[in-house]
């Protein structure tokens, strides 16, 4: 037999039907988690009423089940059939988000944190210190006193040191390729331009014109800027990914910036931690580049852990070899 | 007429969660077989568990579902992941000598054969095992799931080049065995 009729072989060993009814059981368990103490609760209330019936005393009072405020830790969550992304915990308290540490980004939910109560469209909120960026329509911080703050799309409270420019979109309103055609290209048509090197810049800041939410633009804008060797463009873009994308190209454009950030290991650090927590295919190339930011930001005792760490779960692989290789820099490290 | 996965995604999306028998059916073969074959120590127990929880994580994500691609390799990747926290637990869990699963595994394994052929699977199961988990991953999707090198690519968010590199090098470490 040959290796693959001997694998297929194999994993005819290998097979499981799930069951069906267990996970959507198990999803409607999830979706009340007040039905563990609800039927007791229930039962104790019918005892204590056929106790009043019978004695004719009164019962004492059974108080109403309290339905706790769900904690949630780090990840994607749908709550009230909208995306809350957390990383850090949260409480999820009669339709608020109430922020307990890290950042959270969502769409249309309330936010409370630290007596304020933050509503907007689509916004993200981080701790220590707080933070409100506005990524979608206007955002409105009521603060303890009523007092009503404002902050626009695109704009952070408090306001922030400048951060690396996306590539200009509304400047230079540069021509179309075709100035006739009513739309720009498809972004299939885009891409295949970008893959052979072709300068589309015009076109892609046509569509992010149209629509600046557009992941898919941007992520082709920052390919384009790093084929062109212009990488604080290119990283301006993938920010732009990771604020408008989809999981899968959040994480992409989270590692492909950081990659570009060698000689900015402060920037670089919270964008690969981000990666490593939502857990993506290129973890221990992420985790070793982790440590090498650490390590240019002397904080050696950290960067050892992370590199151990790369050692130990990816042995025999040539990104292990690196991690050690970093690791038996006496230099860093001092002698083993 | 059966619904479409586009349908079937659209509706639970949509907050149908009817949706998610009717995919489940579909797809909960596969994904739990992947799991137990991408991880050789996972039981008929831990893949039950861990496909629940691939389509749990579906529906909390499926707002950011894109159609781009199948609905399988989305699952996939969502399997991926799992099997990945898996097997970093479980090296936490025999680190604290909790063993399990792999000694479900291993038992059989080291039951004395009755035949060549059981004989011969006993052999690429312990070789499989010993595979970089990263290989595992691309011999399971690509030449045991049938997924194409492209598609695999996708899923492991790698590239198609380096999908051909550890095919290869799953190869040679398996062609002897």
């Amino acid at each position: 037999m040959s290796l693959d009729e001997r694998l297929k072989d194999w994993a005819e060993t290998r097979q499981h039907t799930p069951d069906t009814p267990a996970l959507l059981a198990r999803h409607e368990q999830r979706k009340r988690p007040w039905a563990w103490f609800a039927a007791p609760a229930l039962t104790t209330a019918l005892v204590a009423a056929l106790v009043l019936v019978l004695v004719r005393t009164p019962a004492p009072t059974v108080d109403p089940p309290r339905v706790e405020p769900i904690a949630y830790t780090s990840g994607l969550h749908m709550l009230d059939g909208r995306p809350v992304e957390l990383e850090g915990r949260a409480r999820f308290d009669g339709g608020t988000v109430v922020l307990i540490e890290g950042e959270v980004t969502v769409e249309g939910h309330e936010v409370l944190v630290e007596g304020r109560r933050i509503t907007g469209d689509r916004f993200r909120v981080a701790l220590d210190p707080l933070r409100v960026f506005a990524l979608r329509g206007e955002v409105q911080i009521e603060d303890r006193d009523q007092a009503l703050r404002r902050v626009l799309e695109g704009q952070c409270f408090p306001p922030e040191p400048a951060a690396p420019e996306p590539p200009p979109v509304e400047e230079a309103a540069p021509p179309p390729t075709t100035p006739a055609a009513p739309h720009p290209p498809d972004l299939d048509t885009l891409r295949a331009a970008v893959l052979k090197g072709e300068d589309v810049r015009s076109d892609l800041q046509w569509r992010l014109r149209l629509n600046p939410d557009e992941s898919g633009s941007w992520t082709l804008m920052a390919q384009l800027e790093q084929k062109q060797g212009n990488p604080d463009a290119a990283i301006g873009a993938w920010l732009e990914v990771v604020r408008t994308g989809a999981p899968l190209e959040v994480q992409t454009a989270r590692f492909s910036a950081a990659r570009l950030m060698e000689h900015r290991p402060a920037e670089a650090e919270p964008l690969l931690r981000a990666y490593l927590k939502a857990s993506g295919p290129l973890e221990a190339e992420a985790r070793l580049r982790l440590g090498k930011a650490l390590v240019a930001q002397d904080r050696t005792d950290e960067a050892e852990i992370e590199l151990t760490r790369v050692v130990e779960d990816h042995a025999g692989t040539p990104t292990a070899q690196l991690a050690q290789s970093l690791l038996d820099q006496d230099e860093v490290f001092g002698p083993r | 007429m059966e619904s479409t996965d586009a349908q079937l995604v659209e509706r639970l999306a949509a907050g149908d969660l009817s949706a998610l028998g009717p995919i489940h059916r579909r797809y909960g073969t596969p994904i739990a077989s992947f799991l137990m074959r991408v991880e050789p120590t996972i039981t008929a127990q831990d893949a039950e568990d861990l496909s629940q929880e691939v389509f749990l994580t579906f529906v909390d994500t499926v707002g950011r579902y894109e159609e781009q691609g199948q609905l399988k390799s989305w699952l996939f990747g969502i399997a991926v992941g799992k099997a990945r926290n898996w097997r970093r637990k479980r090296v936490l869990r025999w680190l604290t000598g909790k063993r399990h699963g792999a000694d479900a595994a291993g038992v059989s394994l080291h039951q004395p054969a009755t035949d060549e052929r059981v004989a011969a699977r006993q052999r690429l199961h312990r070789a499989l095992a010993q595979l970089p988990g990263s290989q595992r991953e691309v011999v399971t999707l690509h030449l045991i799931e049938g997924l194409s090198a492209k598609e695999t690519a996708e899923v492991l968010g790698i590239s198609e080049n380096a999908v051909s590199i550890r095919v290869h090098r799953a190869r040679k470490a398996l062609e002897g065995v």
